[in-house]
């Protein structure tokens, strides 16, 4: 390493450190040598492969623990020798990585018990699923324009493949070609968007093209090619998060994929996607420089307040109302993920610096909603799987009378879908009340500033979001009046007791997330706290609001 | 016009670009732009028809294959099997884009350079020791050959179930290339 540092290629960086660092992406691509290994020495053993690969997250895991407890004071950025740094390690990325980690996990588990007595292709799968894995983790460790691009791809090629997984399954196929197409088309766009950012601004680092952006959007003669830059690149980051005018992959490859895939893009890949909109936000916010003045910095950015509110109120109302038909549970899931990727996407649209609020309401709400959202539909996924592995079907009349026939299933189920609607005891309810508050806080704050345009847009977030919970309300309960209050007499659901385990585990954590919540959101405070970065200095280190952020409370 | 004016910005990366004009200007400019582009291909094909002669034919509907009868219909399935150019194409053609510049620095780097692009070369060795074992680089896969046990795993059914598909597909495949009918 001291080595790699007398160079002139990496001068100015102690590549030890910033190795440390990144160990946790190192290690996941190890794994996934070692698991292109694993058929070449041991053989083609779906068990072992998998063995191999609990062993790469378990070592992922200390690293990131490892990483957590050196980046705790602050953002560190690095491997490059240019400011903004290529990657950032701080503890929104390493927060992104537990969850990752946990959610890898179970999707591990799922695939244990439903698919890997037949798996023929494990090798593959695992590479296709890590690949994909460690493309979401760079896309929350990231403001370089080039490294998004490259981040976004890196997480959408595997998933193209893996969603195409059972080459025999047409459905799948015809789901895989759709998702990979429409999926070109969006990178396309983005990179085009991209592409006129970078001619317009001539850096690749986001918080140069925020502060560009500040200055030219609302009054700068470049203000329509810098408008349709930040338009076009939007669109790939709306495709991740399957935002509604690029959501059309999302129901098709959701039910075309094998269950544990459908679980794993629904929950981490939206997640990163919405996260990775968090941080550009928060750039964006603090884009004026640190002598800037943030209030009036804001003002400026409205216009893309504006686009993200509107994008994720039209989402949540699309999502919702696509839902109401579906007989399919997958597929009304898949419209439930999109509806709650809207949910999500408003509190991105909270554009308020901690300076003038005192808080970073917005993008905490965010983290616990991620965390909430996982325990949520790994719980329900995982009981659709369920059912889905014991009857065959996936339709809503497979999960007739379960209250009687599986009580073990049904409970757990109840808990995830009225958690998803965001009934009070579940911790699906704080993590709406959390978002309600975020908006309001916008409200307030752009208010009391003179900001009209961004209160309003407050409002206008804050009905759409209380709304749609009532329209959710239906299509969820259509689920719990089919499993409690209909019979047609059918047998049992065999299911593994290691599958039971897992979804009784998220249900219990949904209720005790609510009762615990206070360190839930104090702990996604402390994750966010780094992140309204007024500028980034030479040496790597970042410059922290952390004293504004933690004079109030949200 | 402003076409060319916004490309100006784009080639100029400076913030404050050479682009002097409004923005009503830079969108008439690039709506002219497409106006035009569909004016040429549709008014050049609305043109042909009104004034070209018509005198349809059987041969002058027919495929153009310089000059020859032409065998049978272009929409036939390619043979798979040159996946396995691709294959060996991404393989060896990545890794010799990136030696180039590597050599070119590596008389000034020394060390760290070699050790650098030893780790790169164990990221694409892997992968390629894991097609040739697992028999993606193999011009003739045959099903049978599909069966024969290989060195290092014992015949059991993980190893030939793995790739039972891939050796259907080109079964199929070879089912496909029996001579067609030549039409005349």
């Amino acid at each position: 390493m001291a080595l790699l540092g007398q160079t002139d290629l990496w001068a100015g960086i102690d590549v030890g450190e910033h190795l440390f660092l990144f160990s946790p992406m190192i290690v996941l691509v190890c794994t996934m040598l070692a698991v292109v290994a694993c058929p070449i020495i041991l053989g083609r053993g779906p068990r072992s492969i998998a063995t191999v690969v609990w062993l790469g997250l378990g070592i992922t895991l200390f690293m990131t623990f490892r990483v957590a407890g050196a980046v705790a004071d602050g953002g560190v950025s690095g491997l490059s020798t240019q400011p903004g740094g290529m990657l950032i390690a701080d503890n929104l990325s390493v927060g992104f990585q537990f969850l990752l980690l946990a959610f890898l996990a179970g999707v591990m588990l799922m695939w244990w018990m439903g698919s890997s007595a037949t798996e023929r292709n494990a090798p593959e799968f695992f590479i296709l699923l890590l690949g994909s894995a460690l493309g979401m983790v760079l896309m929350v460790s990231t403001t370089n324009l080039l490294m998004i691009v490259m981040a976004i791809e890196l997480a959408s090629l595997p998933s193209y493949a893996i969603v195409g997984f059972e080459k025999r399954n047409r459905v799948a196929a015809e789901a895989s070609l759709k998702y990979m197409i429409f999926g070109a088309v969006c990178a396309a766009i983005m990179l085009y968007g991209a592409s006129l950012l970078y001619g317009l601004v001539g850096s690749l680092d986001m918080a140069v093209i925020a502060s560009y952006t500040i200055d030219n959007l609302s009054l700068g003669p470049n203000r329509v090619l810098l408008a349709v830059g930040l338009l076009c690149f939007l669109v790939g980051i709306a495709f991740k998060v399957s935002a509604v005018p690029f959501h059309f992959w999302c129901p098709d490859a959701f039910e075309g994929a094998r269950i544990e895939v459908t679980t794993w893009l629904s929950v981490v890949s939206k997640g990163a996607g919405l996260l990775l909109l968090a941080r550009l936000v928060t750039v964006f916010c603090a884009g004026g420089g640190a002598d800037a003045n943030p209030a009036l910095s804001i003002t400026f950015l409205t216009p893309l307040a504006w686009t993200i509110g509107i994008i994720a109120a039209v989402t949540c109302t699309v999502g919702n109302f696509a839902a109401y038909k579906q007989r399919s549970v997958k597929r009304m899931l898949a419209y439930s993920s999109i509806a709650h990727a809207g949910y999500m996407m408003m509190a991105t649209a909270v554009f308020i610096h901690p300076s003038i609020s005192g808080s970073t309401a917005g993008i905490t709400a965010l983290l616990t909603y991620v965390v909430i959202y996982l325990l949520m539909n790994l719980g329900a996924f995982g009981v659709t799987a369920m059912v889905v592995w014991d009857t065959g079907s996936d339709k809503i009349e497979a999960f007739t009378g379960l209250m009687r026939r599986s009580p073990w299933l049904a409970v757990p189920m109840v808990a995830c879908l009225m958690s998803l609607v965001g009934m009070p005891p579940f911790a699906g309810f704080i993590g709406k009340w959390w978002i309600l508050v975020a908006l309001g806080r916008l409200q307030n704050t752009a208010t009391s500033s003179g900001m009209f345009s961004l209160s309003t847009l407050g409002w206008l977030l804050m009905i759409v979001a209380v709304v749609n919970t009532f329209i959710s309300l239906y299509y969820y309960l259509r689920i719990v009046v089919q499993m409690m209050f209909r019979d047609d007499g059918q047998r049992t659901v065999r299911t593994p007791i290691v599958g039971l385990a897992m979804v009784n585990g998220c249900a219990v954590a949904l209720f005790a997330l609510l009762i615990f919540a206070q360190p839930l959101k104090r702990t996604a405070e402390r994750f966010t706290r780094n992140m309204y970065t007024a500028s980034v200095e030479q040496d790597g280190k970042h410059k922290t609001l952390a004293s504004a952020i933690q004079r109030g409370t949200p | 016009m402003g076409n060319m004016e916004s490309v100006a910005i784009l080639a100029n990366a400076a913030p404050s670009g050479a682009y002097s004009g409004t923005n009503l200007e830079l969108v008439l400019g690039i709506g002219l732009c497409i106006l035009a582009g569909f004016g040429l291909v549709f008014g050049g094909l609305t043109m042909g028809r009104l004034v070209r002669p018509k005198q349809p034919h059987p041969e002058k509907a027919a495929a153009y294959e310089c000059g020859e009868p032409a065998i049978g219909d272009s929409w036939v399935q390619f043979d798979l099997r040159f996946y396995t150019v691709a294959l060996v194409f991404i393989v060896f053609d990545v890794e010799l884009a990136l030696l180039w510049p590597w050599a070119v620095v590596f008389k000034d780097m020394g060390g760290p350079a070699f050790w650098a692009f030893a780790v790169f070369f164990v990221l694409i060795a892997i992968p390629f020791l894991y097609e040739w074992k697992s028999g993606y680089l193999s011009w003739v896969r045959s099903s049978d050959a599909q069966e024969r046990p290989s060195l290092l795993t014992p015949p059991s059914s993980t190893s030939s179930d793995s790739d039972s598909s891939i050796a259907d597909g080109v079964s199929n495949v070879v089912a496909d290339e029996k001579p067609a009918e030549v039409t005349t």
